[in-house]
């Protein structure tokens, strides 16, 4: 019990202050990191951001953005995940709803679509990047979307449970049309300037022609 | 017009050199045959740089450097990489359409079968060039407005021949009248589109990704077709 006083700064106490202080600062820079390359890959697209523009709106050096990310597609890579999880938690919440199937498709996408397009220009810039990222980035981000088809997925079971739709369907071939068309149409809301409630009302449109033949009467 | 004529000097460009050789002179000409060579080892080049390397990745000096030519040649030849492209696809497109343009008025059975068909068709020629169709979709997300234009005139005239069949369908009672034929066409577009990525990424072979739009279009047309689409198809 007796302990010398000169090692008492020294003891497990005292340690963890410093580690949990440079862990926190860590995710802090990650943190400044993401959102200044948030902001500068929605002004400019994906090639025309650079590391160092990113770090001086960052307020760090390029050195302290290479301590967060690899490089620059790890950094594109984190914010598109981020958003999938945030569009996730919107579609989860819009597909916890008691809705006929139809409307709950709906709700669920019109979640997806509230949420890009208050971020166009980055969806672009996600959706033109998604075509020319290496193949383990790919295959990260086809998890993250199997991820989002999963609740697609979820909400046409409990429409075939319920009675409203066939049992014998495929769910996968089903949900990833779904996906298709749903995607398909942020086109309109880039070049033509469609707005939410537009985007809705043909989803909608298009999900009663893709559900009527899965119809149980 | 004018701005096209400037933009894209194709063959009429050609036919108005040869003109030109006999009103104006020789030396004209002949600067325009220079030009037209030149225009066509830059697009050549082009289209070579995008298919291994990727639209974004590939540089006007990349192309010039591949044509032999200089970047200022480049450029008094197309106004920008986009254009380049969108010239590309132009060829790429009207040798796709004419071929199944040809083809459609042989085409027999369902409505189905018949679009299957010509889906099928274009995935067998699309597929043969399946990296340049990959850096197309990508780069047709970032395009400027002009360019998304030409494009939409372009899939406009190949759902043209989606939505025939569709109407032929309409007529013998398969395909219910009161169906949405301009939502059903884009549905069946922005299905027929995504299959590529699935392909390339995938690696499905032709008839892998023909057997999968058949299914798909099992799905689309339940929903479009009357009682009678059964018995239609068998006859």
């Amino acid at each position: 019990m007796k302990q010398s006083p000169v090692r008492l700064p020294y003891e497990p106490v005292e340690a963890p202050v410093p580690t949990n202080r440079r862990v926190l600062s860590k995710i802090r820079t990650r943190q400044k990191v993401l959102e200044a390359a948030r902001e500068l890959f929605t002004e400019r697209g994906y090639e025309a951001a650079t590391i160092r523009d990113i770090a001086r709106r960052a307020g760090m050096s390029t050195g302290a953005v290479f301590a967060s990310f690899q490089d620059k597609s790890d950094l594109f890579e984190a914010i598109l995940m981020e958003d999938f999880e945030r569009v996730a938690e919107a579609m989860r919440a819009a597909s916890g709803k008691t809705l006929p199937v139809e409307q709950k498709l709906v709700e669920l996408f019109a979640a997806g679509y509230g949420y890009y397009l208050n971020n166009l220009p980055l969806l672009q810039a996600t959706v033109a990047h998604s075509w020319v990222r290496p193949l383990n980035a790919e295959l990260r981000a086809r998890a993250a979307v199997k991820g989002l088809l999963g609740i697609v997925g979820d909400a046409l079971r409990d429409g075939a449970r319920s009675g409203e739709i066939r049992q014998d369907f495929d769910v996968r071939l089903v949900s990833e049309m779904l996906w298709d068309v749903y995607l398909a149409n942020y086109r309109r809301a880039v070049y033509d300037g469609w707005s939410l409630e537009t985007l809705r009302a043909r989803l909608a449109d298009q999900i009663t022609v893709l559900l009527a033949g899965l119809r149980t009467r | 017009m004018g701005a096209t004529a400037a933009a894209y000097p194709r063959e009429g460009r050609a036919g108005a050199a040869a003109v030109a050789l006999f009103s104006m002179g020789a030396s004209m000409g002949v600067r325009e045959l220079q030009k037209q060579a030149t225009r066509d080892k830059v697009v050549e080049a082009a289209r070579e740089l995008f298919e291994s390397v990727g639209y974004e990745e590939t540089t006007i000096r990349m192309i010039a450097d591949k044509a032999g030519v200089s970047v200022g040649s480049v450029f008094t030849t197309f106004e920008s990489k986009v254009d380049i492209f969108n010239h590309i696809l132009f060829e790429k497109f009207e040798a796709l359409f004419g071929e199944l343009q040809r083809i459609s008025q042989y085409l027999r059975g369902s409505t189905l079968d018949r679009i299957a068909s010509l889906m099928s068709i274009a995935y067998g020629v699309e597929c043969q060039q399946l990296e340049l169709m990959i850096s197309h979709l990508g780069a047709s997300h970032g395009w400027p407005a002009r360019i998304e234009n030409e494009s939409n005139k372009r899939h406009a005239r190949l759902l043209g021949l989606f939505r025939a069949a569709l109407e032929q369908g309409v007529e013998t009672g398969e395909i219910r009248a009161d169906a949405d034929l301009d939502l059903f066409v884009d549905m069946l577009f922005a299905v027929y589109v995504r299959n590529y990525r699935k392909a390339f990424y995938e690696k499905l072979s032709t008839e892998a990704l023909s057997a999968l739009t058949e299914r798909q279009l099992g799905v689309l047309f339940a929903g479009v077709s009357t009682g009678v689409a059964a018995a239609a198809a068998a006859a």
